[in-house]
This record gives structure tokens, sequence and C-alpha cells, in this order.
């Protein structure tokens, strides 16, 4: 009997040991509180939606329950609202006995704490340190894809969330930083996969329908575009940026009249945050009437002046107004504005400094094709084709657009098999954008 | 013995039971329902999630997913492997309506999916079942038949690993919590079962010599080697294991697993199977009979057959073509496997396949066979015939019924003559065989082919190693036939004995134990014989006496002997013991013959001895007969030289004893007598000096009543000495009978060193008759009890004719009337004088 007591001992320890080993670790987070762990995890689950407000709800929720949960305090201190209350949360995680944290939780206050103290290289190291450590968690690895994303460093940004993909492929931000990527690269159907995916992950998120929303503009699919934009405030009506997007589909489609009653229902449905900005969009609706209708003298009437002023002295429409109105200094005066900035404007990323070259360069290319110097408005036209992506709606189009511009100067030098081919690019992104191109070129010729 | 055997029996059932209920979570698992979307996915895109095929009427087939499209997520969560898709389906419920992100050739789409029911466990898998328990109960039955059998607990453990194999590993994975448990256990099995296989071979059918044998020179040291040769046969696969774990680690690469395990482990599983088939092939050549060589090569041909494809696709496959989808063709020949194991039992008798199949069990499985055929005939008949005239007859049914009647049991009975051919052949061969010699010794008078039967024949009948044969001589249990490493001599156990002829029967060495209790005699006893190899120990014994002992070894590939065996075996031993107990009765009597014969010469030489006639001197007539109660007795008579020159004297005795010993003495006593009359011629002093003579002869006393009678000095009387007889009578002419006086000394000679004897005198007139006798005469019997006595001796002196002769002879006439139908109590001895009478 010895011997079969000893015999099922063993046997039952070492499947137990297996069981065991079997079963999932996962990290934990430090907290004397099941229901703040619960909040805690509500509020990353936000986070990842890009619901900031809610997801800071979530976390003072779990502080409350437990004063002393550090990953809360940790992720208010980076991403709360109000000054005075990320600085509190700053100090208090300061004095936190490191000990007693899970490695990523140490990870994650030591990391954050240098950030904010401006010490990149230790911040840097830290990471890496943890990251050798535990290549596979997913909060380290996310950590350092959103520093290269921050920094614009695609390359690396890229990279990063390919990996967080493969640890944890429903980690929707890297889905969604990852299209835009493609987006901009000019993988569109690559972009289109990750966008599906992120909504087919997210499928009660707004952002994946602005995001595909914002694809399909950029490659022509307007009505498909409108009707993700649609969808995304559906699901959340204060998502202000989808109905900023709306209305440059309905511009793209030639129907900026249409845009109002969407500047209405932004009005009635976004915060106070985006009066403003809704404020430009509506005099910008105003201007593209002007533009479409052939009126390149309404932005300076009088009813016009304080749309004028709304909109900035870097409107792109009025640019091209003024270039094909022949209001030199005014066109000239908005290139000015964005050579200032870039030459002045401290911590101006290279990718930024990129797209705004590419955006002077436009403009410049525009004014002088207006101005007859068609070579120079060629060589300005391809810089800004260099320097200007797909990333996102805006961007992209104004990409597309630079193209359509640089066709026009091309055939006007006699080089029409060139302009047939920057057509043929163009046509290959945006077919209906492409169609547009006779007007385009009209507008150099009135 | 018995407690660690049944302690090993218990563990070893103890894991089964395990396995068996790890088997049964297994199956229960892959035929449960669970939720299901109707995709196949490939197995050799690793990575992606390919379909391969739709299920017509699932759910996937009506959301409109197709061959060769990519399912990117289930249920709102992106796929890594097939793993998450399992967990996720899992995690709904039958019905349900999942959202599906696939890629097809137009890009991504999300389509709902309805989930249908499914049940993991695939024909193949059933069929892997039906494998594994075939092993399972195959080597289960063969450890509850021999639990002590070292091979028959390896190959239950080697049933058990195959069971988990074929049951635990050979699975698709259900993602599901039981996966954890079956897997990894089937994954434990794949790395002992190579080991358990080459181990059983090392040790069936014959132990391999590396493999010590108890009593050996060296057991020790061998022992301590064979043990540590098992360490590294069990230890290396593991150590495989462990090894391709570190190098992968080492070499930062993802370990390619197959079916779980390492390829270095399904190497070593090939290895070591082949290794095992070699030792089984080198062991099978030296097989003493033909019939086990024929069973080992079946067994050899068996496994590599069913061995070789499962290998090839188990192993070879996978490492050459980087794919495991042909794993499953393996299985197919693996049922030889079990097969030719069973065969096995069956031909080396592991198992007697009776046991397995009873009698009773098989031929209702027959006549349901039958049953079910004659049914199957009735529809058939039924179908073909519907519609016709024939089937419209009312003779039809009639017809039908009796056909069934007339062909059903004649077929039946036809099945079982082969089922019980194939089945029972070898019992019934047995049967024949053991017969066949009861016959033949029933027929023996002879013991020494007796002895050969039971040592050399039966074992060679039954299967057995040795059978060696005691018998009891001169009280002691003497060895006459068997091994040397059996004692020459066993010790006298008179109450084992008496058990062993209560039991009636053959009784094995360990259930000894159990009567022993805390004898240690009979412990030592049965230690003895069992380390000798000796199993199954039983008695020799007629009605008239206990003859020996008979000890039977284990069969032939460590085989134990069942009850159906030891009942045939006791019958035989019965007949034996018969034809044991003829042989020494034979002897016995053949013995007796020469004791007769030379008892019947020593009559005569005895009978010589005494003197045809007497003489007593002149006017005197002497008639003497002298009746021995056996074949020589101790009574005599003779002549004997007088006192005086020229007298006679008449001597009769009668020796204390009957028979030789008797005659021995008494033939001393005639010698004694006649040598010293030939120098003492004084009667006083002869009877004297015989009486010392007598007195210091031999250890034990013999005592020799004597008589000596002669005529007196003037002729007309007798003188007399009485030693211990008793008086002679007188019978006067008239008829009147006395005695003579009584002497003084009269004790018989050799009673005393110093007897003296003193001559008495009668006076003796003519026609008187002196009779004179010894007490055999007067001491005769009747059958009734009822003795002769002095007075019925003087009745029929009185009443005889006056002459000695014709006393004598009525007296023994009257003597052999009264004894008639008794056998003689003494001898008789009668002398007559007559005085001045003629003798005849």
């Amino acid at each position: 009997m010895r011997k079969a007591l000893v015999l099922f001992s063993v046997v039952v320890l070492a499947l137990s040991g297996v069981g065991g080993m079997s079963c999932s670790r996962g990290h934990r987070w430090t907290s004397s509180s099941p229901e703040a762990v619960r909040e805690f995890e509500l509020g990353l689950d936000s986070r990842m939606k890009l619901y900031g407000h809610e997801a800071n709800e979530h976390f003072e929720r779990a502080l409350e329950l437990d004063p002393n949960f550090v990953a809360a305090k940790h992720v208010l201190a980076r991403h709360g609202e109000g000054e005075e209350r990320r600085e509190q949360l700053i100090e208090e995680l300061r004095s936190v006995d490191l000990d007693r944290l899970t490695e990523r939780e140490r990870f994650l206050v030591q990391y954050t704490l240098a950030r904010r103290d401006g010490r990149s290289e230790d911040a840097a190291a830290i990471l890496a340190e943890f990251l050798d450590d535990q290549p596979r968690d997913a909060f380290g690895v996310a950590t350092q894809a959103e520093e290269a994303w921050t920094r614009q460093d695609w390359e690396a940004a890229s990279e990063a969330y390919e990996r967080l993909l493969e640890i944890d492929p429903n980690w929707v931000t890297a889905q969604n930083h990852l299209g835009y990527m493609m987006m901009a690269q000019g993988r569109f159907d690559d972009a289109e996969d990750r966008f599906e995916t992120y909504r087919f992950v997210a499928p009660d998120q707004a952002n994946p329908h602005d995001s595909m929303g914002e694809l399909l503009t950029v490659v022509g699919r307007y009505e498909e575009a409108l009707a993700e934009l649609e969808e995304a405030v559906a699901i959340r009506p204060d998502f202000c940026a989808s109905y900023l997007h709306m209305l440059d589909v309905l511009v793209l489609e030639g129907r900026p009249y249409d845009g109002y009653q969407v500047l209405e229902r932004a009005e009635e449905n976004c915060s106070d945050q985006w009066t403003e900005r809704i404020g430009i969009e509506r005099c910008e609706l105003a201007f593209w009437s002007d533009y479409l209708e052939g009126d390149f003298d309404a932005p300076w009437r009088k009813e016009r002046q304080a749309c004028l002023k709304e909109v900035g002295p870097t409107s792109f429409l009025i640019h091209r107004i003024a270039s094909l109105s022949a209001r030199w200094e005014v066109a000239t005066a908005i290139e000015n504005e964005l050579t200032e900035y870039l030459e002045n404007a401290e911590k101006v990323s290279d990718p930024e400094a990129k797209t705004t070259r590419g955006v002077l360069g436009h403009f410049q290319g525009v004014r002088l094709l207006a101005q007859g110097d068609i070579e120079e408005a060629i060589a300005k036209m391809r810089d800004a084709d260099a320097g200007l992506s797909y990333w996102g709606q805006n961007q992209g189009i104004l990409k597309l657009f630079n193209r359509l511009n640089l066709a026009s100067a091309l055939e006007r030098a006699g080089r029409d098999a060139e302009a047939a081919s920057v057509l043929e690019e163009v046509r290959k992104v945006n077919a209906p954008f492409a169609e547009a191109y006779p007007d385009i070129k009209a507008g150099f010729s009135s | 013995m018995l407690m660690a055997i049944l302690s090993t029996r218990n563990a070893l059932l103890s894991v089964g039971l395990l396995a068996f209920l790890l088997g049964g979570l297994s199956i229960a698992d892959m035929y449960r329902q669970r939720p299901w979307d109707g995709v196949v996915l490939e197995s050799d895109a690793p990575g992606r999630l390919v379909v391969r095929k739709v299920v017509v009427a699932s759910g996937a087939a009506a959301a409109g997913i197709r061959k060769g499209e990519q399912i990117i997520g289930i249920d709102r969560n992106v796929l890594r492997s097939t793993a998450d898709a399992a967990e996720l389906l899992n995690a709904r419920k039958i019905g349900e309506r999942v959202p599906y992100l696939v890629r097809g050739s137009e890009g991504l789409r999300e389509v709902p999916v309805e989930l249908g029911p499914r049940r993991i466990g695939s024909p193949a898998y059933f069929y892997a079942c039906i494998l594994g328990f075939s092993f399972f109960f195959v080597g289960l039955w063969v450890l509850l038949k021999q639990p002590r059998l070292r091979a028959a607990q390896i190959f239950f453990i080697q049933s058990a690993l195959f069971f988990l194999f074929l049951v635990c590993r050979l699975r698709p994975a259900s993602y599901s919590w039981i996966d954890t448990f079956v897997l990894t256990t089937g994954m434990v099995a794949i790395l002992f079962l190579p080991a358990s296989f080459l181990h059983f071979f090392l040790i069936f059918p014959r132990a391999v010599g590396l493999r010590p044998t108890e009593g050996e020179a060296g057991y020790e040291r061998r022992r301590r080697l064979w043990l540590a040769l098992l360490g590294v046969i069990y230890l290396a696969p593991p150590l495989v294991l462990v090894g391709s774990v570190i190098a992968a680690r080492q070499g930062q690469y993802s370990l390619a697993l197959i079916s779980g395990a390492p390829p270095g482990n399904w190497w070593a599983l090939a290895g070591y199977m082949l290794l095992g088939l070699s030792v089984l092939a080198v062991n099978g050549i030296r097989l003493p009979t033909a019939r086990e060589r024929r069973g080992a090569a079946l067994v050899l041909f068996g496994s590599l057959f069913g061995l070789l494809p499962f290998l090839i696709s188990a192993v070879a496959f996978p490492e050459l073509l980087h794919s495991e989808k042909h794993l499953v063709w393996g299985l197919g020949p693996l049922i030889l496997v079990p097969l030719t194991f069973a065969y096995a039992i069956v031909v080396f008798r592991l198992l007697d396949i009776k046991v397995i199949l009873r009698k009773s069990l098989l031929y209702t499985v027959t006549t349901a066979v039958v049953t079910i055929l004659w049914a199957g005939s009735i529809v058939l008949f039924n179908s073909l015939t519907s519609g016709t005239s024939l089937a419209a007859s009312p003779f039809f049914p009639l017809l039908f019924a009796l056909a069934i009647v007339v062909l059903f049991d004649p077929l039946r009975r036809g099945i079982q003559v082969v089922v019980d051919r194939f089945f029972y052949s070898g019992r019934g061969r047995l049967v024949e065989a053991l017969e066949e010699m009861g016959e033949a010794l029933a027929g023996q008078a002879d013991l020494q082919p007796v002895v050969h039967d039971l040592v050399e024949t039966l074992p060679q009948r039954v299967g057995l190693e040795f059978a060696a044969l005691y018998l009891i001589r001169s009280g002691s249990i003497e060895r006459v036939a068997g091994p040397d490493v059996l004692p020459e001599k066993l010790p006298q156990l008179p109450w084992l004995f008496d058990r062993l002829a209560r039991r009636r029967g053959l009784t094995r060495v360990e259930e000894l134990e159990s009567l022993a209790g805390s004898r240690d005699d009979v412990a030592d006893f049965v230690d003895v014989l069992s380390r000798a190899g000796v199993r199954v120990i039983g008695g020799l014994a007629s009605a008239r006496r206990r003859i020996g002992l008979v000890l039977l070894s284990e069969k032939v590939g460590q085989l134990g002997l069942d009850e159906s065996e030891l009942v045939l075996l006791r019958r035989l031993l019965d007949q034996a013991a018969l034809a044991m107990e003829t042989s020494l009765l034979i002897e016995e009597r053949t013995e007796q013959a020469e004791l007769e014969r030379e008892l019947e010469i020593a009559s005569s030489v005895q009978a010589e001895l005494l003197p045809q006639s007497l003489n007593l001197g002149p006017g005197w007539h002497v008639t003497a007969v002298c009746r021995p109660a056996r074949h020589v007795g101790g009574d005599f008579f003779t002549e004997l030289p007088g006192p005086r020159e020229g007298s006679r004297a008449v001597v009769w005795g009668d020796v204390a004893g009957k028979s030789v010993s008797g005659a021995l003495v008494m033939m001393a006593a005639h010698e004694v007598l006649q040598s010293l009359a030939l120098t003492h011629r004084d009667p006083e002093e002869l009877l004297t000096l015989a009486n010392r003579r007598l007195y210091g002869f031999g250890k034990r006393k013999s005592f020799v009543a004597l008589a000596y009678l002669t005529s007196s000095a003037d002729g007309k009387g007798l003188e007399y000495l009485l030693a211990g007889q008793p008086q002679p009578l007188v019978r006067q002419r008239d008829g009147m009978v006395r005695e003579l006086p009584l002497p003084e000394n009269r004790m018989p000679l050799g009673a005393l060193n110093n007897g003296r004897y003193r001559v008495s005198y009668a006076p003796v007139d003519s026609g008187d008759v002196v009779l004179g006798y010894s007490d055999g005469v007067v001491d005769a019997r009747s059958t009734s009890g009822e003795v002769f006595g002095s007075e019925r001796l003087a009745e029929i002196v009185s009443d005889a004719p006056g002459e000695p002769q014709a006393v004598v002879a009525r007296v023994v006439e009257a003597l052999e009337m009264f004894t008639r139908g008794t056998e003689p109590y003494d001898d008789v001895t009668l002398v007559a004088i007559g005085c001045g009478q003629e003798v005849v």
C-alpha cells in the first residue's frame, strides 16, 4: 500500500506542477482593493478607446477606492486633467516605496518621474533595462512605441507597434497608429486592413470609424467615408474630429453648403473647447463656397473680414484664392508666416518641419505658377510632394492637390508626359479627385 | 511475500486507474458538444488561420466564408493561433452569433457566424481510442492474472503508457482546462513508453543474461548492474527532452515539437522500439521449442509491421516534410501490436484465453451471432421474395420456420466447433496428453517409468520448467528425481503433510505461508522451495500410506498453473500414486515371496534336523511329531545320549517365540544340547550347562522349555527332567490318565543363570503311554476363542488306543478339528513313549 501511495503522490505532484506551470501568470496591479483594480482596468480600456475624460474618471475612482494605488496615480500623473493635479500626483509618486510594487509598476513610476524631470537619458535607460528583462511586457513595448511615435520616428514606432501587436493583437492604439503610418506611406490597402481590424476589435469606439473615414476620403471613397464618419458620431456624438472630417468630404464632393448642417451638429454635441475651431470651419466653408463659385474676391469683402481673421494667417484656401487672384502680397505673407515658424519655433520635430516645408513648398509653387514662373513652380511643388505624405485626411488630400497643381504646371511647361504621369499617380490613389483636375487647371488660366 | 505481491499489484493498479481516469477525461472532452463555426483550418499554416474546409450547412458556410480565406479575428479579438480561436469559441454557446473578421480576395470583411455543435473527436481519434483501450485491457488482464510475474507488471505499465499516448496525446487540442492535464500526461507517456517497451522485451519471453537470478554467484553485484541499466534506459528519454529544451534556449530558437514532444524524443522512441524488437528477435531464436519460436516470430513481425509505419509517419515525415498531417495514417497498422501481443498471450499462455472468454460467454456470443445471421437472412429473404407467390403462400412461414429449426442448431454447433478448436485446442491437447499419461501410469507396475513420467514427461506436456519427486523411505523424505538445486532430503513436517493431505490437491507454495501461520519450520521449508523455483507442491498418498511429494515449478515463460490445470494434475498424480502404490506392493510382495521361499527352505532344513525316529532303548517305543505354527518354529525334539552307557534320552523343547526367531533359538538350543551331550551325559549336568549356555545367548533373553526323558536304570520306569515343559501325561493300560509329578526345579533353560535341575523318576508299566507335549497343544484356540486345555487333552489321550502312535494321531486329529478355521497359535510338539509296544 505504501508503494501505491508514494507512486500516486508523485504522479499527482507532477501533474499539479504541470497544471500550475500551465496556469497563466499575468501581471497584477498592486492594490488592496479588487474594485479599484477593476476601475483601473476600465480606465485603461477607455484610454485605449481615446475616451480620455472617461478614462480619467475611472482612474480617479480607482484612487478613491485605494488612495495608495500607484498605477492609477502614474497614469493620472501623465494624462490627468489639470497641471496642479498632475504635479500633486508626481510628488506622491516620488515618495512611493518601490519595493512593494511589481516590476512593471516600478518601471512605469521610475520612467514617468524621469520623463517628468527631463531626464531623457535616464528614462531611456529605464525603459531599455525593463525591456531587456521583460521583452514581452505589453506596457513596456507600448511605452517604447509611444516614445517613438511622439518623436515621430515612424520606423521605430512602426517596429514597436508591430511587436506590441504580436504580444497583444487587440492593442487598438497600435492598430490605429500603424494604420496611419501605412497610410502615410501610401499603403492604403494595408492601412485599410489595420483600420478594419481596429473597427472589428472595437466596434463600440468612434475612433476606428473616424480613422477609416479619413483613409476613405484620401482614396476617394467619399460615400463610404461619410458613412464611417457618421458612424463615429453616432457612437460618440461628441467625437468632434469626425464632424470636421465630414466637412472636408463634403467640400471634396462639391457640397460645401451641406457642411453647415454638420457644423450645427458639432456645435450641439462638441464641448466648449471646440467652439473656436467650429467657428474657423464655418468661415472656411464660406470661403470654399466662394472659391467653388469662382468668386476670388469674396474673402476680402467686408462681410468676410471677420472670417478672414478667424481662419488665421496660414490658411491654405486664402493663400490659394490670393494666388489665383494675383494678391501676391497676401500669398507671400502667408508663406512668410510658415517660414518664420520654421525658423523660429522651438522643439519642431524633423517630421513636422518636413511637413511644414512641404506645405510651404506647395504654397510657393501655387503662387509661382500663378505668377507664370513655371519651372520654379514645378521645383517647389516637387519639393512639396517630397515633404508631404498621406498622413491623415488633410495632409493626404493636400498631397494629392499638390500633385494636380504640379501636373498643371508640367503641362504648361510643355512636359505633357510628365504631367500625365503625375496625373496617373493621383488617379491611382483617388480617381474622383483626379477628375477635379480640369477645374484646378482652369483656375490658373483665369 | 504475498503482501509484497499484493502491494506491487495495488500500486500498479492505482497508476492504471489514474491513467484510465485521465483517458476517460480526454475522451469526454473530445466528444462533448462544443460551439463550432464549421471551419476546418489548415494545420500547415503556423501562425495563420487559413480555412482548409467549410462544413456544409455550418455557420461559416452560411456566412459566406470560403476555403483559402484567412480568419483574422473572432468575437472582437484578433487571433494569434488556433488556440486563441478555440478558447474564444469555447467561451460562447451553441446557437450564438459571433462576429468574424475574414480576409478574402476582396480584402477584410466582417461577417456574423452562427455557432453550431461539434465534437472534436474524429474517426481517427476514435480509432486511436480503440487501440488504446485494447492495449489497456489486455495489459490489465495479464496483471490481474499474473500479479507476481515481473513481465506481466512491465507489460501492464507498457499498456497503460500506450493507452495514455494514444488517448491523451494523439488528439487535437480542445483548449479547455482538461488539455493541460491530458496533453501533458500524454507527453510524459511518450517519455517513458520506449523504456518500458525495451524493458519488457529484456525479460520476455526469457530474461536476458543480464538479469540476475537469485541464488546465482555474484547475484548482488549483477543485480546492481541490472538496476543501473534500467535506470539508464528509463532516464535517457527525459534527459533528451531536457537537453532539447536547454539547447533551444541556448541557441535562442523555438523548439520544434511533433505532437508535443521534440524530434529528439521521437527518434529516441524509434530507437528504443527497434532495439526492443532486436532483443526479441535474439531471444526468440534461442527459445527451446519450435512452437515458442513461431510465437516469438509472430510477435516480432506483428510489432514491426505495426510500429514501423507509425514511426515513419510520426517521426520521419514530420522531420523531413515538416508536416504532421500524415501521422494519422500511421495509426492504422498499430492495431497489429495489441493483436500480436494478445496472440502471444495465448501462445505463451501468459493468460489462458479461456479465462477471458469463458465458454458460456463464448457460446452465448456464438448463438447471438448465429441469431443475427438468421434474422438478417430472414429480412433478406423477405425482401427478395416480397410480392412473389412464394411469399403469399400460406406454407411459406411454416417452411421458413422449419428451415430455421433444422439448420439453426447445426450451424451454431458447427461454429462452436471452430471456436473450440481455436480457443480451447490447447486445453484439449493438454487434457488428452494428461489422459494418455494417466492411462500409461495406470498400466505401470514399475517405479522407474512412473518416476520418468512424472519428472520428465509431465513437465514437457504441461510446459513446466521442472518437476521433482520425493519418496518416503525409511522414515525420511528423499529426492528420487529432480534438479540438483532442490535439497536431497526434506524435513519431516507431519503437520504440513496432514494439511496437504486434507486439501486433497496441489497447493501453491505461497498458500503454504498462510497455512504456516507463525511456524518457523514451515516458513523455512517454504522459503527453501521458493528459492529453488518450486511453485506448486502436492502429496502422493494411497489409502494405506503416504508415498511422497511432488514439487512443480512454474511454467515455461514464467507462467503459473491455473486452477483447472491443477485439477487435471491432481487426477494425474492420483493415478501416479496408485501406480506407485502398486509398484511398492509388488516390491513388497516379491520380498515376501522371497522370504516365504527362504522360510520354506528353513522349514525343510529345520524339519531335517528333527530325527525320523526316536529310540529310547529296548522295550520302549517313541512317536514324535512337531508342527510349527509358521514355516519354522521353536519346537523341537531330539535324541541324546543317555546318562548311562548305551542309554538314550529323548528331549523335546519349546523356544519362547515363534517363526524365525524361535527357529533360530531352537537351532541354537538343539546344537547346544547335542554338543554338551557328547561330553556331559548326566542329565542334571547337561541341563545345567545348557541353561548357562543359553542364558548368555544373544542380547535378548530366549527361554527354552525343555523336557528330558530317559529310561531308568532298571528299565521299569522313566527318569525325567522338566525345564518349563508341561507335565507329561501317562495313559495307563486301562485308559486312566495321570500326570507325571512335577520336579522341584523346572525353570526353562536360559531363564536363570544358575538354574539347577533334578532328575525325577516315574514308574511306567507295560502298556502305558507317556505323552509329552509342548504348551502349544493345550494353548491352542478354536475360532470361538476356546482353549484346548489339558482336560480335553487328557480325555483324548484316555479315549485313544493305547499305542504311542495312535495317541499322537488322536491328539493331532483332535487339535486339527478344534483349531479348524484359525491360524495356528503356537508350535505343537507331541512325544509319545510307549512302554513294551511296537513302534509303527
